[in-house]
C-alpha cells in the first residue's frame, strides 16, 4: 500500500465529505492547525510532533476526541451558525458529522418526541461524552500509531436538544458503542477526529 | 405510541449499524431515523424529492444482505450510477444519498457502518489492548472508491478490533476456533487411585475412622492429568491447544474437601500407618447415615487449556472433568479389625 494510495483516499473521502456538507451549504473539511504550543503537549488543536509511542499516541487522540465533543457542544449551543471552530479538531467524516449537525440545529426542522416537525432553529445544552473501553494505534500516513482507534461507549444523556417551540427534541439511544477514528496530520501537526463509527449496540 | 418509537428507533439503529435484515417496505409518513452520530432524529419523507422511487429507496437499507456506498449525488453519478440506482435517505433537510454495491464474498463483506469490505487480517496480528477480549478477532478494512468502469480499487486499509465478527463473514476468531477446537477434547476425570483399595471379597473400598486415606491420580494419560495437545485449522484459524490438569479437588463426602496440585503419591505396604506426603485426608466419622453406608468420593480435576493461534492471539480456557467412587467407613471396634495400613 503506498502511501500515494493512502493520501488519495483521505482525499476522496475529504472530498465527499465537501460534497456531502455541500448538502447544507456548509464548508467542506480543511483541517486548520492553531498557534503553536512552546511546550508541545498532547492537547487538541496544538502542533505536536508524531507520537513517539502508543501510549502517547492515544493520550493525544483521547484529549483531541473530548475537545471535539465539547467544541460541538459548544457550536450548537451557540445556536450553530459557526461551525468553524470543529475545524481544528476534525476532519473527513467527523467534520461532515458535525456540520451536518449544527447546520441542522441552525437551521431546524427539529423532529419532537411527538414526531411533529418543528420550524425553526433547535437549542441545544451539554455536549456527547464516552467511556472508552479499548484505544490501539497503527501505522498511518508513515506516521507509527497515527491513527488511533478508541472503542467506547457513547454518552448523549447530558446534551439536550429542543425544537423552537420548546419541545424536546426525538433522540435515539443515549448510549451507543462506537469506534471513533483519530489520526494524526503530518501537514498541520495536529490530531484530528477523523470518523465516528457507530456500532449500533446498547452500551 | 413509546413503546412504537422505541421500536423505530432500534430498527433505525439496527438499520445503521447493519446488524438486522431489514425488510424492504417503503417508508411511509410517520418514519423518522435516527442518526447515532448526532443524536438527531428525521422525519423521512417519501418521493418525489427521491430522485429514483423504488421499494427500499426511503431510509437505511440494512447492512448484509443490501450493502450500500454512501456519497453525494453527483459523487456517486460521476463514478457511474445512474439516478436510477441511486437511493437517498430524504429527511426534509437533510440528504443522504448511496448507491447499492456488490456485497463481496464470506471472506471480504461490505460493511455499511464503516463503508469499506471488511476481512480478517492474516499473519500476525498485534498485541491485544486493553479492554479488547481474547474471543475478539482483527480486522482489515478495505475502503472502496470505484476506478473506472466502477471496479473497485484499494486505495486505503485500516484495521479495527471486534468482539464480533462483522456481517457477513463467515470466519471464526481465534478465540472462537480455540473454542471449538477445545470442545473436541476428550478430556476425562482422572483413575481415581486410593488407599484403601477395593477388597475383592467386599467389592468395595473400606477404611476406619481416624486412619490415613491416600489420594492419588492413578495411571495418569494424557486425557485425564495433560498435558494433551492438538492442532488443527478452524474457519481459517490454525490453533495449538494444550490441555494440563493443575489440580485435583477431591470432595470426601463429609463436608470437606483436599485440594491437591500434583498427582498425588500412590500407598504402598512399605509406607505403614502413615498420611500421604502429598494428598490425604482422614475420616472423623463413619458413613453409615450416607446412602448405602458408602461416602461418595468426587475428584474433579481442574484443567487449564491454553491457546495460541497462527495469528498471534492466544488465551486460556479452564475446565474441569470428574469422576467418583464409593467409599465405607466404619468406627474400629476392637483390636481384632484394626488395619495395620491404610489399605485395610
Amino acid at each position: 500500500m503506498t502511501t500515494k494510495r493512502i493520501i488519495t483516499a483521505l482525499t476522496a473521502i475529504a472530498i465527499s465529505g465537501v460534497l456531502l456538507a455541500g448538502c447544507t451549504g456548509t464548508a467542506g473539511p480543511t483541517p486548520t492547525a492553531t498557534t503553536a504550543s512552546p511546550t508541545p503537549t498532547p492537547s487538541a488543536g496544538t502542533k505536536v510532533p508524531p507520537p513517539a509511542n502508543e501510549a502517547e499516541a492515544i493520550e493525544a487522540a483521547d484529549a483531541v476526541l473530548t475537545q471535539y465533543f465539547d467544541t460541538r457542544g459548544e457550536v450548537n449551543a451557540a445556536g450553530g451558525t459557526d461551525t468553524s471552530p470543529l475545524e481544528a479538531f476534525a476532519t473527513g467524516k467527523a467534520l461532515e458529522v458535525a456540520v451536518n449537525d449544527a447546520s441542522h440545529i441552525a437551521e431546524g426542522p427539529i423532529l419532537n418526541v411527538d414526531q411533529v416537525n418543528v420550524e425553526g432553529p433547535g437549542k441545544t445544552e451539554g455536549a456527547i461524552k464516552y467511556e472508552t473501553v479499548a484505544a490501539y494505534g497503527q501505522p498511518w500516513e508513515e506516521v507509527e500509531n497515527g491513527l488511533v482507534t478508541i472503542n467506547a461507549c457513547q454518552d448523549a444523556t447530558d446534551y439536550k436538544v429542543w425544537a423552537s417551540d420548546g419541545s424536546e427534541a426525538l433522540r435515539p439511544d443515549a448510549r451507543t458503542t462506537f469506534d471513533y477514528q483519530v489520526v494524526y496530520d503530518v501537514e498541520s501537526e495536529t490530531w484530528l477526529v477523523y470518523n465516528l463509527i457507530s456500532l449500533g449496540e446498547s452500551c | 405510541m413509546l413503546k412504537r418509537v422505541l421500536a423505530a428507533i432500534t430498527a433505525a439503529i439496527a438499520l445503521v449499524a447493519g446488524s438486522v435484515v431489514a425488510t424492504a417496505a417503503p417508508a411511509t409518513a410517520a418514519d423518522f431515523w435516527c442518526d447515532p452520530q448526532t443524536t438527531v432524529c428525521y422525519m423521512t419523507i417519501s418521493a418525489p424529492s427521491d430522485p429514483a422511487p423504488n421499494p427500499d429507496s426511503n431510509g437505511w437499507t440494512a447492512g448484509a444482505p443490501t450493502c450500500y456506498y454512501e456519497n453525494s449525488q453527483s459523487g456517486l453519478m460521476q463514478l457511474g450510477w445512474t439516478e436510477d440506482e441511486i437511493r437517498v435517505f430524504d429527511g426534509g433537510n437533510y440528504q443522504r444519498f448511496y448507491a447499492i454495491i456488490d456485497c463481496g464474498g464470506p471472506t471480504s463483506y461490505w460493511s455499511n457502518v464503516r463503508q469499506c469490505y471488511v476481512f480478517m487480517v492474516d499473519g500476525v496480528w498485534p498485541a491485544r489492548p486493553a479492554g479488547v477480549s481474547q474471543e475478539a478477532g482483527y480486522y482489515g478494512c478495505i475502503m472502496f472508491q470505484a476506478g473506472t468502469g466502477g471496479s473497485p480499487t484499494l486505495p486505503g486499509q485500516s484495521n479495527f478490533w471486534s468482539e464480533t465478527v462483522p456481517p457477513g463473514l463467515q470466519v471464526l476468531t481465534p478465540g472462537r476456533a480455540a473454542a471449538m477446537l477445545i470442545a473436541t477434547f476428550q478430556l476425562r476425570g482422572v483413575d481415581i487411585g486410593m488407599a484403601p483399595q477395593v477388597n475383592p471379597a467386599w467389592g468395595h473400598r473400606r477404611s476406619y475412622v481416624g486412619i490415613p486415606v491416600w489420594l492419588w491420580v492413578d495411571n495418569p494419560q494424557p486425557l485425564t492429568w495433560g498435558p494433551y495437545t492438538e492442532t488443527a485449522t478452524l474457519g481459517g484459524q490454525t490453533i495449538t491447544a494444550t490441555a494440563q490438569v493443575t489440580g485435583i479437588r477431591w470432595n470426601m463426602g463429609d463436608g470437606r474437601e483436599v485440594v491437591c496440585g500434583s498427582p498425588g503419591t500412590s500407598y504402598s505396604a512399605g509406607y505403614g500407618l502413615t498420611d500421604s506426603p502429598t494428598c490425604g485426608h482422614r475420616y472423623d466419622r463413619t458413613s453409615q447415615n450416607q446412602p448405602g453406608d458408602r461416602y461418595t468420593v468426587t475428584a474433579t480435576s481442574q484443567w487449564t487449556v491454553t491457546w495460541t493461534s497462527l495469528a498471534g492471539a492466544n488465551g486460556t480456557v479452564n475446565l474441569t472433568t470428574s469422576s467418583s467412587t464409593q467409599l465405607e467407613i466404619n468406627e474400629i471396634q476392637s483390636v481384632n479389625v484394626t488395619p495395620t495400613t491404610p489399605n485395610g
